[in-house]
């Protein structure tokens, strides 16, 4: 919370004291719950896909705001896995093994099977003698895609190589772009394998919830106070509560909203049912 | 509206021309938009009134407002969903044709509340000359096709006949094509999230945030003009020529500071010329309002409220307001950079530790055609030069100075589309001005030709007047044209439109910025 003190005076210089209100001053800026992962990229980025998403798994210090967001995005259920402030680091760790190779070949798709056949096998013979000295399994997946534009384009969407490939090219322009152009040439401009060594993932042990103290505490929701029970630590699978619910964990802070309920299920991850 | 939603809103609504930027430039086919983005984007309210604009070329500020407003003078039947119009008559809310402006109406529940419109410098617009802005034309007839606002989209479907005169009166088709579809792509990106903001905050919050922003970006101008001390500045400048006659073309300013507010007066300018140096209306403001949206608050968001304060005066038939069918290719690049010298040259006195020493004042303009494959060829590119020192650090060297913003054409691109090699690419040692603070160095690009036969043409000032020094520092270098053939340096007028050969090579020199303030 910002020193009052301080935040009166420099408010006051910019007229802006007649909009807080000493007792909810953060109101105005909780009508627009600002997800950092909704921030715009900057200009250079592609235009985003929003992601289909029925769930949303936030990790890091997004647990804090995870409700608000979920609700303003429609989405129904919120998934907090265990760890979820150190969750990215514990998944890199547990994930595949992955190799990605590529090739450009700039040339019109129409007439260029033999060479891109060509750039695959060589990209895979380079992937199996990688695999091989790094001492991994030669059985890898191997995941052979092209980067396709309409001839005269400067920028390329990635299609996974196989049948159907200018069809799947075009739903991809007119999904990302709005518009697809089915009589235009198509060029491929670079030929791309990655080589996927699947990892056994057997069942992590994860710190399991016992629960610990409860407290309590007056929570401003939507600028009304209303008594909160603080949880010390993650509750057992099987537990269901409703909200309202703070749940203090090390990695993070778990805010449940009132209207809201949630229940711990048999991996530890805490669901919250939004709506 | 409390400060917080307004700036929330004014992000959400400013990233609407910015993802329509985006689209514009990944779908594009021309190096023009995909590389040098020599394009922009906005969106409007149901007034006509721009709300937000994505900040990508100075010098398309001024005209994009007009384009709604040439809509609704001169088209003639009502707009409909889906509908998209396409102009690019400098007369009717254009600038010079080769900047083809395509303007979506956005319906929400069966009633007009915006637009979303970009414009984009297509390579060639046909005319007598490949890249459209011919040395000699005298009318706009000979610059290519003329499109006053028209229907190019009717409810979604593409018009046939206007598809037809793009296909016939423009050189290299499938490239106009390939660009206009990525024009309105960029313009149904912006209607679909526009419509989606109006959604989340809906219609009444809107258009109570449009003349908030408004006002808003208003007073800032407003506060930043009271701080300037009250008087009348005068001062005056000229391009080099007009393409027809070896004469200097004098511009004029009377800028008078009053409170919160000021007049900019262009009696005095030269009339309209015979040539296309002529700067239409559009032209002319938006160079005004770049000037001063500089040296006033270059941070207030773009939208129309930063311009009520200003008041502009321009002569019928001037140089800087001519009337149809006047050429004016030359215009928006060239006169353009010159009115914002002028400008700045006036405000010297009323914003001494601000205005900076004249930069190139010419955008380099080059163009080439020729043939390539089964079809025609057109490339158009900008050069950058130096910039005019400031009166706290030497201008910078090699850039794209007030009215242009675009980037460069990397030479692999370039080279990869086009017959043309790229030779030379460097700075000009001591081209720039002595100064306290020292003037930008200049460029070298030297081009050469590898088809048959082709035709190039130079569009460029401040090869015979440099650019000034100001405060006691030294003029810059002026600019110099070349065409090297068969071993032979053959020096070109600062405008031409000539035939090439094969191996022929286009040297072009940009001017060097002037230094500010006494070397010594």
């Amino acid at each position: 919370m910002p020193d009052h003190t301080k935040s009166a005076q420099s408010n006051a210089d910019r007229g802006l004291e007649r909009h807080v209100d000493p007792d909810n001053p953060a109101g105005p800026m909780l009508k627009h719950p600002v997800d950092p992962s909704k921030r715009q990229k900057p200009s250079n980025s592609e235009p985003k896909r929003k992601p289909p998403a029925s769930r949303r798994f936030p990790k890091g210090q997004k647990p804090m705001h995870a409700v608000e967001v979920a609700r303003e995005m429609e989405i129904p259920e919120v998934v907090v896995p265990p760890l979820p402030g150190v969750f990215s680091a514990y998944g890199i760790l547990l994930s595949d093994f992955r190799l990605d190779y590529g090739r450009s070949v700039l040339r019109p798709l129409e007439g260029s099977e033999e060479t891109v056949e060509a750039a695959f096998a060589e990209l895979e013979r380079k992937a199996e003698e990688e695999l091989s000295t790094s001492g991994m399994p030669e059985t890898a997946l191997m995941l052979r895609s092209l980067d396709l534009r309409y001839a005269g384009q400067s920028y390329e969407i990635n299609v996974p190589y196989g049948e159907n490939l200018r069809a799947r090219f075009h739903r991809s322009h007119e999904a990302r772009f709005g518009y697809a152009s089915g009589d235009e040439s198509l060029e491929v401009v670079n030929v791309r394998l990655a080589a996927v060594v699947r990892r056994d993932r057997p069942g992590p042990k994860l710190p399991e919830g016992k629960g610990g103290s409860e407290g309590s505490r007056e929570v401003l929701f939507a600028g009304s106070r209303t008594p909160t029970p603080v949880l010390n630590g993650r509750p057992p699978p099987g537990t269901k509560r409703d909200g309202p619910l703070i749940v203090e964990e090390e990695t993070a802070t778990i805010v449940v909203d009132p209207g809201t309920s949630v229940s711990v299920d048999e991996q530890g991850c805490l669901r919250i049912r939004v709506s | 509206m409390d400060p917080v939603s307004l700036e929330v809103m004014k992000n959400a609504f400013t990233f609407v021309p910015e993802e329509m930027g985006q689209v514009l430039r990944r779908t594009s086919y021309s190096p023009n938009i995909k590389e040098r983005m020599d394009a922009s984007c906005a969106i409007f309210d149901a007034r006509g009134r721009m709300v937000a604009q994505a900040e990508h070329i100075p010098v398309h500020l001024g005209s994009m407002p007009l384009a709604i407003r040439a809509i609704r003078d001169f088209l003639r039947e009502p707009l409909e969903e889906e509908d998209q119009v396409i102009l690019n008559d400098p007369y009717r809310g254009g600038s010079h044709l080769n900047d083809i402006t395509l303007i979506r109406p956005v319906f929400w529940e069966d009633d007009l509340v915006g637009y979303t419109a970009n414009k984009a410098h297509h390579a060639d617009v046909g005319g007598i000359a490949p890249g459209s802005m011919p040395t000699g034309s005298r009318t706009l007839f000979e610059e290519g096709v003329v499109l006053s606002p028209q229907k190019f989209l009717l409810r979604g479907r593409m018009d046939p006949l206007v598809q037809e005169r793009v296909r016939k009166g423009m050189r290299d088709p499938r490239e106009r094509m390939g660009d206009l579809r990525a024009q309105v792509a960029a313009n149904n990106t912006g209607d679909r999230r526009f419509r989606a903001y109006l959604t989340k905050y809906g219609r009444p919050a809107f258009e109570e945030f449009a003349d908030e922003i408004m006002a808003y970006s208003e007073r800032r101008v407003r506060r930043a003009l009271r701080t300037a001390p009250d008087g009348t500045y005068e001062a005056e400048d000229q391009l080099d020529d007009d393409g027809v006659m070896e004469e200097p073309l004098p511009l004029r300013v009377r800028v008078k500071l009053e409170g919160d507010a000021v007049t900019v007066d262009f009696s005095g300018t030269a009339e309209m010329s015979p040539g296309n140096v002529n700067a239409p209306y559009a032209v002319t403001l938006s160079s005004v309002y770049y000037v001063l949206r500089t040296l006033t608050d270059p941070t207030a968001p773009p939208n129309q409220g930063c311009y009520r304060p200003i008041r502009i005066v321009v002569p019928e038939d001037s140089l800087l307001n001519p009337r149809k069918p006047a050429a004016v290719a030359a215009g928006n690049v060239e006169t353009s950079q010159r009115i914002v010298d002028v400008l700045l040259k006036a405000f010297a006195e009323a914003f001494p530790d601000v205005v900076p020493a004249q930069s190139q004042g010419t955008m380099n303009n080059l163009l080439l055609g020729g043939r390539r494959g089964d079809g025609e060829f057109a490339y158009y590119e900008t050069i950058g030069g130096g910039e005019g020192a400031l009166p706290f650090r030497d201008g910078m060297s090699g850039v794209q100075t007030h009215m242009t913003n675009t980037l460069n054409t990397p030479v692999e691109a370039l080279e990869t589309s086009y017959p043309l090699r790229v030779e030379a690419y460097r700075l000009r040692p001591g081209s720039g001005g002595d100064g306290r603070f020292r003037g930008g160095l200049g460029i070298v690009r030297s081009v050469r030709f590898l088809g048959e036969r082709g035709t190039v043409s130079l569009i460029s000032e401040r090869r015979r007047f440099p650019p000034r020094g100001i405060r006691g520092g030294s003029d810059g270098a002026p600019g110099r044209n070349s065409l090297l053939r068969d071993g032979t340096r053959l020096p070109l007028p600062s405008k031409t439109t000539m035939g090439i050969r094969k191996d022929d090579v286009i040297v072009v020199e940009t001017p060097g910025g002037g230094g500010w303030g006494s070397p010594d």
